[in-house]
């Protein structure tokens, strides 16, 4: 467990790095939901929400941290991922790595219905886990690309609330798009 | 419920989820379709952050001196946001390039069956494009995004659809075909997605001109626009914008000419401006330009009142 970073203070933050890699393990954060669920986890895949990241910097966070917003169900979704992408593979560096990670990514949105994504979205953005909820939209993007207003409209379960008139403008407008 | 899930998904991330569909823009405009909701966010947000970013100097020309550069503190152009993103992406089409209006039909008074000899390879542009392969005309088009032909519009023409509004005898301007995104050669009558590059730039703008126009800012796509084979001659579709198009001298030509180069049932491609006035007539184009031998002319272009051009240059 050593840390090479070389910079030009290079020994404080080394020194930082290796205190960091011997204590984070060992911190334990616990998250509850909002249906009762506890979950602990390492501090490490904690500070990827950035709402809990901030709470442990201020010293806010205690042993226990409610997460109000969120259900026990995809809060452990959520979980899971962070779990799996507390390092980021390099791209560059290690393209094997990355491309078993994104091969996980896929398999773990193929089993999720996108009612599922969407309260996982709703939680990434509170949470302030970028990761998650970049990935989580780009699904959606990927789900309704290409698709007809109509069939747009099934998928999120949304209602045409265009008047007759404001309807056929619009239409009209964006024509040019269609299949007629 | 899906519905009640998503539409709590605050306006920011839904703007994200469209913006990772910036690179083909008519998914943001089938989006518009959807809700009035989704409407408001691709008009006001989608539309203006994707012109700032693929048009920036045309929209600090554009917009009123009194707003500031930032991008969520000014006025909308003329015609709004999503009239000047549709002007970056749009042909606007034989239809609305006044090519169809003539009564001589130019060769394009078409006889009924495919066209045979139509080369899907001109040797004449350079642009990038590796999408070369064309596939054959299918009978009945209505579910396909593969080439079209002349013949194939006419034929679904005579199948009823609901939608359709038709203004004149043969032409259909509710008919809007699909075209493949960097496909050279077009063959739509109506409005599609312009192959080639989504600039705007004043030079192309100058050259259209005729010279006591100068003083006044056309912005026109790239060159050489859209580029539409028909049976006689090929057209380049291109579309434009003016600056300031109301204190414009081709503004103030057209209205001394008391209008009369107005062109009734060409609305604008691009907002809801319902007339257009031609260019042509209004001899605001150059002279040399001319006509053909059989009378057609070399360059056509028609202006709305928000200063809107939709044009074709003939080879």
């Amino acid at each position: 467990m050593s840390s090479s970073k070389k910079s030009s203070d290079g020994k404080s933050s080394e020194i930082e790095e290796a205190v960091a890699s011997l204590t984070m393990p060992f911190n334990k954060i616990l998250l509850t939901s909002s249906d009762g669920e506890s979950f602990e986890i390492d501090e490490a895949v904690a500070r990827k929400f950035q709402i809990i990241a901030h709470m442990i910097e201020d010293d806010c966070a205690g042993k226990a941290i409610p997460i109000d917003n969120v259900t026990g169900d995809i809060l452990s979704k959520i979980i899971e991922y962070a779990k799996k992408h507390v390092v980021e593979p390099d791209e560059d560096e290690d393209e094997e790595a990355k491309k078993k990670l994104d091969s996980w990514d896929a398999k773990f949105v193929e089993k999720l219905d996108l009612e599922t994504i969407f309260k996982i979205i709703l939680a990434a953005n509170y949470l302030n886990f970028e990761g998650l909820l970049g990935f989580a939209s780009q699904t959606v993007a990927d789900y309704i690309k290409d698709k007809t207003p109509e069939e747009v409209r099934e998928i999120f379960n949304i209602e045409n609330d265009f008047t007759p008139e404001e309807e056929e403008a619009i239409r009209k407008e964006n024509a040019w798009t269609f299949n007629g | 419920m899906a519905e009640s899930t998503f539409s709590c998904v605050p306006e920011d991330v839904v703007f994200n989820i469209f913006f990772k569909l910036q690179d083909d823009p008519r998914n943001w405009a089938r989006l518009a379709c959807v809700c009035t909701r989704f409407s408001s966010i691709v008009r006001n947000v989608c539309c203006k952050t994707q012109c700032y970013s693929a048009i920036p100097t045309v929209i600090s020309d554009l917009l009123p001196p009194s707003s500031s550069t930032a991008a969520d503190s000014s006025l909308p152009p003329p015609g709004g946001w999503a009239s000047l993103f549709k002007l970056a992406v749009c042909c606007p089409g034989l239809f609305h390039a006044g090519i169809l209006l003539e009564n001589s039909d130019f060769g394009l008074e078409r006889e009924l069956g495919p066209d045979q000899n139509l080369d899907p390879k001109p040797s004449t542009t350079d642009l990038a494009s590796d999408d070369g392969e064309v596939s054959k005309p299918l009978g009945s088009g209505l579910e396909t995004t593969s080439f079209w032909s002349l013949y194939d519009d006419l034929y679904t023409d005579t199948i009823p659809a609901p939608q359709e509004e038709i203004e004149t005898s043969d032409i259909r301007p509710g008919r809007d075909l699909p075209v493949r995104k960097r496909r050279k050669i077009c063959r739509s009558l109506g409005s599609h997605l312009a192959s080639g590059g989504w600039n705007l730039s004043r030079e192309q703008g100058n050259k259209l001109l005729a010279s006591r126009f100068r003083g006044d800012c056309l912005y026109i796509c790239n060159w050489p626009g859209c580029i539409h084979v028909e049976e006689k001659r090929n057209y380049m579709l291109f579309r434009g914008v003016f600056k300031d198009f109301k204190r414009s001298r081709v503004w103030r030509t057209i209205n001394d000419g008391n209008h009369r180069s107005k062109i009734s049932g060409l609305k604008c491609a691009f907002c809801l401006c319902d007339e257009t006035w031609d260019l042509h007539s209004s001899f605001c184009l150059r002279r040399v330009f001319g006509f053909h031998d059989d009378g057609e002319p070399v360059v056509r272009a028609y202006v709305c009142e928000n200063g809107h051009v939709s044009g074709a240059w003939t080879a």
